[in-house]
């Protein structure tokens, strides 16, 4: 079968200022350091050649056992109608794709996401989340599923209720049908008496009155519409799971170099090359950005600048864990369909200490030319300028108590940053499949 | 002089041990010599003859542990099976110890993203769940060995590719 891909090279007006400016200040101070020579060909030792070897190529999709329908092509048909549809919001105005932009590489190409208002973090691509251990920046989410839920019902999201988006589903033909097809049939939400308009349940708001209108409901009605919501969320999933780029010039490269048939010119240049070698050589990005990944899938503080505004300061990882086991959606809770699976057992174990203060999740690698801007808040715009935080460590808080103390100052050469930028570059992808790239027309194909 | 098979050999045959293979640092107590030693040939099979055998740091203890850490694979959850023996008797786990787990990367300035949870399974006998290196680097693995109000802790080390 041919697939269509919808590529599309993207650069945010901000970032092309970012690196035009990085560009010329670069270029007054590059001859003295320039290499002599950036044509010799690489080479690569055995333990090298060892790290390289470990971070391609992507395995298939993993398993979701707490998804039922992860791997249902009808379930990710609905999920991918869910997807597009505004209706899901509160204002009929924002759709998941809305922060999400499939021409954006599935993200919003802005420093924090904008919903229903202005949000405090960087808006995540969703390319390649069926990979991820855990959702979100503090990981509050243990499943592409019950991570999907959230943002429906964040009042600066899409500020939605659960009860609205299933009297929406409900009332869209092609939506129901989809839904009953895969589930079974869906509450009886035309008795106003027992489903009210909007109800949804924030324990953390006291007095709120639609959480009062979600606790004033039957257990059983609760229930039910508990269950039908977690199955969108798994819809949606199983649409996300489908988010799967085609290989990078970096996996053709690392292919070539495991059977020795690297070819001339190899699929990535020589500068992407002597970048890869800094990657798992001297600057030891591997070290947190490792495995086919890109990502040791835990979460660090890596001693970003703080804001001058002496703004609070985001609890990252800390208030994560506490969410994640509070959440009725997770892994071990009654809507999973492996409550006892290795997901589940895994809160169990999560240290939800101190020390959990201000970490945030490490990102994958893969695209991320295509994602700025950058970290948990968008604290940088341009690649360049992430490289240079980690070449000089210029504006980086001293590691506390539960910073990483191994990063320390690289003072790499602009060649090296250039090179190091290159190597980022060979790890786009081209974009998943056309069909999966678009908003469904009329026949919902 | 040629080796003499002796006429029947009922002796049960026990497990051959990673003795032969793995590297042993100076200090370490390799299990082989233990299985050396003709008494052990009537005792009940052992199961932590394959294991790693480490002293703790002030002596007092050994422990043996399966598998070696070291040879876990970078970002997949493990357990080890931990058997602590006093060091003046390395037949008999001792009876009366607690066991904690942890571990440290001290390049790094932190540990573990996940507490691991310790399990006793008998006299000395321990089985510590849901440990995970997330990263490369050099790893300190802690095994805390309480016993009464007096905890002494054995420590295995090593860099992971």
């Amino acid at each position: 079968m041919t697939k269509r891909w919808c590529v599309r090279a993207r650069h945010t007006a901000l970032g092309c200022a970012a690196l035009l400016f990085w560009c010329a200040s670069q270029a007054s101070r590059a001859p003295a350091q320039e290499p002599a020579s950036t044509d010799a060909p690489v080479e690569w030792s055995a333990s090298e050649r060892a790290r390289v070897l470990t971070l391609a190529p992507l395995p298939p999709v993993p398993d979701d056992l707490t998804n039922p329908v992860a791997d249902s092509l009808a379930a990710a048909r609905l999920g991918r109608a869910l997807f597009f549809d505004a209706g899901l919001s509160r204002t009929g105005t924002v759709s998941c794709a809305t922060c999400h932009d499939p021409e954006l590489a599935f993200a919003d190409g802005r420093p924090t996401g904008r919903g229903l208002a202005d949000l405090t973090r960087n808006t995540p691509s969703l390319l390649g989340a069926a990979w991820q251990r855990w959702y979100f920046w503090d990981g509050r989410a243990d499943s592409l599923w019950s991570q999907a839920l959230q943002p429906i019902e964040h009042p600066d999201e899409m500020g939605s209720t659960r009860l609205q988006v299933l009297r929406h589903v409900a009332g869209k033909e092609t939506l129901r049908a989809e839904y009953v097809a895969l589930f079974g049939p869906l509450p009886a939400l035309e008795d106003q008496a027992r489903f009210p308009p909007q109800a949804r349940a924030v324990p953390a708001q006291v007095g709120d009155a639609q959480h009062q209108l979600w606790r004033d409901m039957a257990e059983a009605d609760r229930l039910a519409v508990d269950r039908a919501f977690s199955n969108l969320g798994k819809a949606l999933a199983a649409y996300q799971r489908k988010l799967v780029g085609g290989p990078a010039p970096f996996d053709q490269f690392v292919e070539g170099l495991r059977q020795g048939t690297l070819g001339n010119p190899a699929p990535i240049s020589l500068a992407a090359q002597r970048g890869l070698k800094l990657f798992v050589g001297k600057a030891d990005c591997r070290s947190c950005h490792n495995g086919p990944t890109f990502s040791d899938g835990e979460f660090h503080d890596v001693g970003l600048p703080v804001a001058s505004s002496g703004a609070r300061r985001d609890s990252g990882r800390f208030e994560g864990i506490q969410k994640l086991r509070a959440d009725p959606f997770n892994a071990a809770g009654i809507f999973s369909s492996a409550p006892k699976g290795e997901r589940a057992s895994d809160i169990d174990y999560l240290d939800s200490g101190g020390e959990t203060w201000g970490l945030f999740k490490t990102p994958s690698l893969r695209n991320v030319a295509r994602t700025a801007p950058y970290m948990h808040a968008g604290q940088f715009l341009a690649l360049d300028q992430v490289l240079h935080f980690y070449s000089t460590r210029e504006g980086a808080r001293p590691a506390g108590h539960h910073g990483e103390t191994v990063l320390e100052a690289l003072f790499l050469t602009p060649q090296e940053l250039l090179d190091l930028r290159a190597f980022l570059e060979s790890l786009s992808q081209p974009d998943p499949p056309a069909e999966w790239c678009r908003v469904p027309d009329a026949a919902g194909q | 002089m040629a080796c003499q098979q002796p006429a029947q050999d009922t002796r049960p045959r026990s497990a051959p041990t990673a003795s032969a293979t793995k590297k042993l640092e100076p200090g370490k107590i390799d299990p082989g010599q233990v299985d050396a030693d003709a008494s052990s040939a009537q005792a009940p099979a052992r199961p932590w003859n394959a294991a790693q055998a480490t002293p703790s740091n002030a002596g007092t203890y050994l422990i043996r542990v399966t598998p070696a850490p070291a040879s876990v694979p970078q970002g997949k959850v493990f357990a080890l099976e931990v058997w602590v023996f006093d060091a003046k008797n390395p037949e008999q786990p001792a009876a009366d110890v607690r066991l904690s787990v942890d571990a440290d990367m001290p390049e790094h300035g932190h540990g573990l993203p996940r507490k691991p949870s310790v399990e006793q399974r008998g006299p000395g006998h321990f089985v510590a769940s849901g440990l995970r290196l997330h990263m490369p680097g050099l790893w300190e693995i802690y095994f805390d060995i309480a016993r009464g109000a007096l905890t002494e802790r054995a420590q295995i080390s090593f860099k992971l590719e």
